[in-house]
């Protein structure tokens, strides 16, 4: 490598890092395991074979994985997310989004941010729809603090 | 058969437009969020003031990217940080024509970036035209008139090139008409397409002659001369 | 709604606003490195002094009530403290020895204006003192665990402590004790033992918001912060912390008006009102400034190209106009106390203009 291209800044002793930002942001490091989050997807499909989305969309929301190394976990959380999302009747989720808390309200704000990251998987429309309601409910601030949080899902 | 594809064609324009107005809304209020931004001086230069997004110094202050997606083809990102945001659009290309028309549009206006105060000269790898709004920018403007702006643009910028996809198409045929009517041997009947759907590359040429029909595709476009062969 | 005066002093931003103490002058910056001085006379304001010193921009302007003497601070590394000549009838700077090599973001003089703090981007606040030995103001840094730029400042009001917020995410509350200034103050909630440098408490919003500002309660028992991530926290210190997540744009600048009243402002352009009910559960109260109505009714076709015709510009469909609804244009990036009886703040913003507002009754 040239030289020329070396980030000198980033030797610089006082530069924030990201880890340091994380943990700044009120960061755990130590979040929910990859085989929590696969029980608490089991959860989330045995409510959604009932027909109880709330319950599933709330199992799923809380204590989602954070952590700056757990990418398998965010995934498979991201999914179980998305899945209960496009479940969802368009005409009930005004009421789901109201019956949320304000942090589970953000949490959720941010699985909809990364799920229209991966527009591949096709559910761009469902998840424009939970934007739009949610917005109304929880205002511009929730996604704010979507932008501003290091503690990404 | 006709009506029935025309209807199937109504409801998914239809759909289309559904899913336009929340896409756009998305986009409104995040930028509206994004857009919050404070004179900063730099902390690593001293005596500096530039846009933290692009200068990326300091990783405070560069806050998390988001996008914005309708489908595959169409989708927004949006970088923003203390003193600075910058905002990319992938515009919608259907087909071939779609991505040089759009290529060229773009390019037209971001030779012309300064015109355009908020647009940035290149664009953002895999978007096609990007913004950069600095806190200055905000100072000078309304900062909802920023965003109108940029809805406004999104808007636009689809039916810009669907309409320059139609003059083309238009322009292509009937100079494909003139030219064809004036080399083609009277044999030689020229269907040309009719369909927005059907690609102005080829134009399809029948032939009835002694020897039944037969069918040729020619490209004016692609070379000056068509050459009409003899007796096949 | 309350009265309100508004005073366009700017075209362009307003970066900081300070008051003399009888408020018949007010020291502003028109966002470049000039700081202007206006006289009221009346209901209007006259330029009556242009103080050039700095090279970038001026980033904050504080005024000594009682001394009279007024301290700004710029991009370009330096702060300088004003004396007004009374035979000339001049401002006369005397540069301080800051030593930092970075942008000076806020300046604040302590309550009893034998110091002042001055904020930056080097990583520490330069906290100043006049050495008489030497005809000086020299300045000693606060640098313990700052980690990015220091954005605003409050002092507490025993002279001693001092809050500061900054872009990595965390206000602290330090110790600014200077020997020789200060006289050993007693305890209060934060601590009883406070040499230099002591860090007293270390507080964020928790959702990762760079701490745009500040502000100790009136006793000085309870400190405020709001930040980049559209949260105000209220900190109790051993006791109990209120967290307030506002629907809104993030705020820039806060103030106490009472022990259970809050008047803050930023990007949506309004002061908002926070109130304590039963005394520890902070809420949003109220927005300020409501927005004037829009007027209805005048929005027939007819009208709409009349009006078209006449200013030559497509109008908006809701509005009419290009105009925001609410009295400020654009963000407010700062919100000060007004008066000692805390009965009106002020307010200066992007779209150049002053506001003085009446919050005794809303």
């Amino acid at each position: 490598m040239s030289f020329r291209k070396i980030d000198i800044d980033a030797l610089d002793e006082e530069q924030l890092s990201r880890e340091e930002l994380f943990i700044f942001s009120n960061g755990v490091a130590n979040g929910p395991t990859l085989e929590s989050v696969k029980s608490g997807a089991i959860d989330v499909r045995n409510a959604l074979t009932r027909g109880d989305t709330a319950t599933a969309l709330s199992i799923a929301l809380d204590n989602p994985p954070y952590g700056l190394d757990n990418d398998e976990a965010k995934t498979q959380n991201t999914r179980s997310v998305l899945d209960v999302l496009s479940s969802v009747k368009a005409s009930d989720i005004p009421g789901h989004v109201k019956s949320l808390s304000s942090d589970q309200q953000l949490v959720l704000m941010k699985y909809i941010y990364k799920g229209m990251a991966a527009p591949e998987t096709g559910q761009s429309a469902v998840l424009l729809n939970w934007h739009e309601k949610l917005t109304e409910v929880a205002g511009v601030g929730c996604i704010v603090r979507v932008i501003t949080d290091r503690k990404t899902v | 058969m006709r009506a029935l594809r025309n209807i199937v064609d109504i409801f998914a324009a239809k759909r289309k437009s559904n899913t336009l107005h929340p896409y756009l809304a998305a986009v409104r209020s995040t930028l509206t969020a994004a857009l919050c931004l404070t004179n900063f001086a730099s902390q690593v230069v001293e005596r500096h003031n530039k846009p933290e997004i692009e200068a990326r110094s300091s990783a405070e202050v560069i806050l998390n990217p988001l996008v914005i997606s309708r489908n595959e083809n169409e989708k927004v990102l949006i970088e923003p940080s203390v003193n600075s945001i910058r905002f990319s659009i992938k515009i919608k290309q259907a087909d071939e024509i779609e991505r040089i028309l759009c290529h060229k549009f773009t390019r037209f206006m971001m030779l012309r970036a300064e015109h355009f105060i908020i647009l940035r000269r290149k664009p953002i790898p895999g978007y096609d035209i990007s913004f950069l709004i600095t806190n200055f920018h905000t100072e000078q403007m309304h900062k909802h008139k920023l965003v109108d702006f940029i809805i406004q643009f999104m808007e636009e910028v689809d039916k810009e090139i669907s309409e320059m996809k139609l003059s083309l198409k238009w322009r292509a045929r009937s100079v494909a008409h003139f030219y064809l009517l004036q080399s083609a041997d009277e044999d030689y009947a020229v269907a040309l397409p009719s369909e927005a759907g059907v690609s102005i590359k080829s134009f399809l040429i029948l032939k009835s002659g002694p020897y039944g029909s037969s069918r040729r595709i020619v490209y004016p476009l692609a070379g000056s001369q068509v050459c009409l062969p003899e007796g096949l | 709604m309350a009265a309100q005066e508004v005073h366009q002093l700017n075209i362009g931003p307003l970066t900081a606003h300070a008051f003399n103490k009888d408020r018949t002058q007010v020291a502003i910056c028109p966002n470049n490195n000039e700081v202007q001085i206006y006289q009221k006379t009346g209901n209007s304001w006259n330029l009556l002094h242009s103080l050039f010193e700095h090279d970038k921009l001026v980033t904050s302007i504080d005024w000594a009530p009682e001394s009279n003497r007024i301290v700004t601070c710029s991009q370009d590394r330096n702060a300088y403290v004003w004396n007004l000549d009374s035979i000339t009838n001049k401002w006369k700077p005397t540069l301080v020895l800051l030593r930092i090599n970075r942008a000076a973001t806020c300046v604040r003089w302590s309550p009893n204006e034998d110091k002042f703090a001055v904020a930056s981007g080097a990583r520490a606040i330069a906290i100043c003192y006049f050495e008489g030995d030497n005809d000086w103001w020299v300045s000693k840094h606060l640098k313990k665990s700052i980690r990015s730029t220091v954005l605003c400042l409050d002092w507490h009001p025993n002279n001693v402590l001092l809050a500061a917020g900054g872009a990595d995410f965390k206000a602290r509350v330090f110790s600014a004790f200077i020997k020789g200034v200060d006289k050993k103050p007693p305890p209060t909630v934060w601590g009883d033992k406070l040499p230099f440098n002591t860090i007293c408490g270390e507080y964020s919003n928790g959702s990762g918001g760079w701490i745009h500002g500040v502000a100790f309660s009136p006793s000085g028992d309870a400190l405020a912060l709001c930040g980049q991530d559209a949260q105000v926290t209220v900190i109790y210190p051993g006791k109990h912390t209120s967290e307030i997540k506002l629907s809104g744009l993030p705020l820039l600048s806060l103030v106490w008006v009472s022990e259970s009243r809050i008047v803050a402002a930023g990007f949506d352009c309004t002061p908002v009102l926070l109130e304590a009910k039963d005394g520890l559960n902070w809420q949003f109260s109220k927005v300020i400034d409501a927005g004037k109505k829009k007027t209805a009714g005048e929005a027939t076709v007819l009208n709409r190209f009349r009006q078209m015709d006449k200013r030559g510009i497509a109008l908006d469909s809701e509005s009419g106009n290009a105009d925001l609804a609410t009295v400020h244009q654009n963000t407010i990036t700062l919100v000060r106390r007004y008066d000692e009886s805390h009965d009106h703040v002020s307010t200066s913003g992007v779209d150049g203009r002053l506001i003085i507002w009446g919050i005794k009754h809303t």
